[in-house]
């Protein structure tokens, strides 16, 4: 469903690439963890996964459409959550994802069902119809995330998601990326917080100075099992 | 198309909003309302009603005050047509500052959409604004000395829809090149503040001297500054001549002639005069391109990417 295929990026007028030769295959119902030090070149591969930078070689896949030539159809697949999303503070939440829903072409039986799921889970409601300005950081990452999901897409791509999200509702979302696997669907999504791609993650990916390290079940990156993930990470990104 | 009709509807949203924005282009037609209130409407009496007595000519209150309120409306209306496109289209460069044009280009919009509906969100906003000003300035007009006929209505509504389309082409193109908040600051403060002086509306060209005057003949809103000015005051001037006329005045058409070319009714790129329909074409022109030449920097930064 998901595929980076030698994918590299090397911005004008440096000399090293900032992602090199990564190979990244998500199959149907995998949550796949992509983690990484600062700077290791995890939100320049989720840019061009989102179809917003252009890899310098290498291609990307969505859905089998290849999102540098099939940009629309590939981003139509894609939900994007980050931790710095824009929104539009004049705007209500409901006009917010009413906007969305109107990009992405979303009938109103649809996105009201959808909407008041979503709504339910992250307990919304009633904060719905208020100004967006008036939201506290993890309101704004909750009404972010409805948005992304309003057009129920496959692919969802999650950058750090859990910013700013209470227990429950990083609970919910948790919740609702594995049922959303367990449809047969991709969850790609980074993170820092190692607990959290060790319990939830079918495969994860390490990344450091632009290379891919490690990819793998988490019983295929512990050869010894002893080890936490973290203790991988910190090993394998140490040594590189 | 239909992703352009969303975002139609989202900038137009947006812009009407943001109180900011929605003042901000409400302050230059503000000022100008607030000179004529204060003292320009009295110093362009004098100096009208000096001429004509100079003349030995006497006209009503009336007519005084249909040509005083007609150059208020032209002045008016040429201003914010230009000013309140350049407000509006500083969405296009909010965009760019809050980073809602990439969280756009992550979804199905494509660029060039993005363009279009910029630039017409951008008219769509400017034109409510500026048919809601050329509304309340016919009833002032009214009220005031109403000369103006059906033929010079439907031309008052042409100008102002083609300086629309001219200050929104024109605002595209610079804005385009913007990217922070200080450009945001610096455009419009130079744009509210200079574009009513080059282009005649505050103070008639007649009186900038010969160099600057054929400057601001090279551009384009100058002509329409003038259009306005023909169609708010050619009834004036009509009543102006007739009434003259039937007192015998020897005169009449050297005084008519006289007042058209202090407000810039009559204006001479060099030494030659300027027919409306030159202005129109004038006008029309200076869309196309700045229309053209928005569209090839959109293509040129697609490619570019």
């Amino acid at each position: 469903m998901l595929k980076l295929n030698s994918v590299s990026k090397r911005y004008a007028k440096s000399d090293t690439y900032a992602v090199n030769d990564v190979n990244i295959h998500v199959k149907s119902g995998e949550i796949y963890g992509f983690i990484g030090p600062n700077g290791a070149g995890k939100t320049t591969t989720i840019k061009m996964i989102i179809g917003v930078l252009a890899p310098s070689e290498g291609n990307i896949e969505v859905n089998g459409a290849d999102i540098s030539r099939e940009g629309n159809y590939a981003k139509k697949h894609i939900g994007y959550v980050s931790d710095s999303h824009t929104l539009y503070d004049r705007l209500t939440g409901k006009e917010y994802v009413n906007f969305l829903a109107d990009v992405y072409g979303v009938g109103q039986r649809e996105r009201q069902e959808r909407c008041e799921r979503l709504l339910e889970l992250f307990a919304m409601k009633d904060a719905f119809n208020s100004q967006i300005s008036t939201y506290s950081h993890g309101m704004k990452q909750k009404i972010s995330i409805i948005g992304a999901l309003i057009h129920e897409p496959p692919v969802w791509v999650l950058d750090e998601p859990m910013t700013g999200l209470d227990p429950q509702s990083s609970h919910v979302l948790k919740t609702l990326m594995r049922e959303h696997c367990d449809k047969g669907n991709v969850v790609f999504f980074s993170t820092h917080v190692l607990e959290v791609a060790e319990k939830l993650c079918d495969r994860v990916g390490i990344i450091s100075e632009g290379k891919l390290i490690a990819q793998g079940s988490l019983d295929e990156i512990q050869a010894d099992k002893d080890k936490s993930l973290e203790e991988i990470f910190l090993a394998l990104t140490q040594k590189e | 198309m239909k992703t352009f009709c969303v975002m139609l509807k989202r900038n137009i949203k947006m812009f009407f909003k943001d109180k900011g924005l929605f003042f901000t282009s409400m302050i230059t037609p503000l000022i100008l309302l607030v000179l004529y209130a204060t003292f320009l409407s009295n110093v362009y009496k004098d100096s009208f009603m000096g001429v004509l007595e100079e003349a030995g000519v006497t006209v009503d209150d009336r007519l005084m005050n249909g040509l005083v309120g007609g150059q208020l409306f032209s002045s008016l209306l040429a201003v914010s047509c230009v000013t309140v496109s350049f407000c509006s289209n500083m969405l296009m460069v909010q965009d760019k500052v809050s980073g809602a044009r990439k969280d756009f280009l992550m979804g199905p919009i494509k660029k060039s959409t993005l363009a279009f509906s910029y630039y017409t969100a951008s008219a769509f906003s400017t034109l409510i604004i500026c048919m809601l000003a050329m509304v309340a300035c016919f009833i002032y007009i009214a009220i005031i000395g109403w000369y103006i006929t059906v033929a010079d209505v439907f031309c008052i509504i042409l100008d102002v829809f083609l300086l629309v389309m001219f200050g929104t082409a024109l605002s595209s193109v610079i804005n385009y090149f913007l990217s922070s908040q200080g450009h945001i600051s610096a455009v419009g403060s130079i744009v509210s503040s200079c574009y009513g002086f080059i282009c005649g509306a505050y103070m008639p060209l007649a009186s900038f001297a010969d160099g600057l005057r054929n400057v601001v003949m090279f551009l384009p809103g100058t002509y329409g500054t003038s259009l306005l000015r023909n169609h708010t005051l050619n009834g004036v001037f009509a009543e102006m001549s007739s009434q003259l006329s039937a007192s015998n005045y020897p005169a009449v058409d050297e005084v008519v002639k006289g007042l058209r070319d202090s407000v810039d009714c009559n204006i001479y790129f060099f030494d030659g005069q300027v027919e409306v329909g030159t202005m129109y074409l004038v006008l029309s022109v200076a869309v196309v391109a700045l229309v053209a030449t928005y569209v090839v920097i959109n293509i040129l930064s697609k490619k570019k990417n």
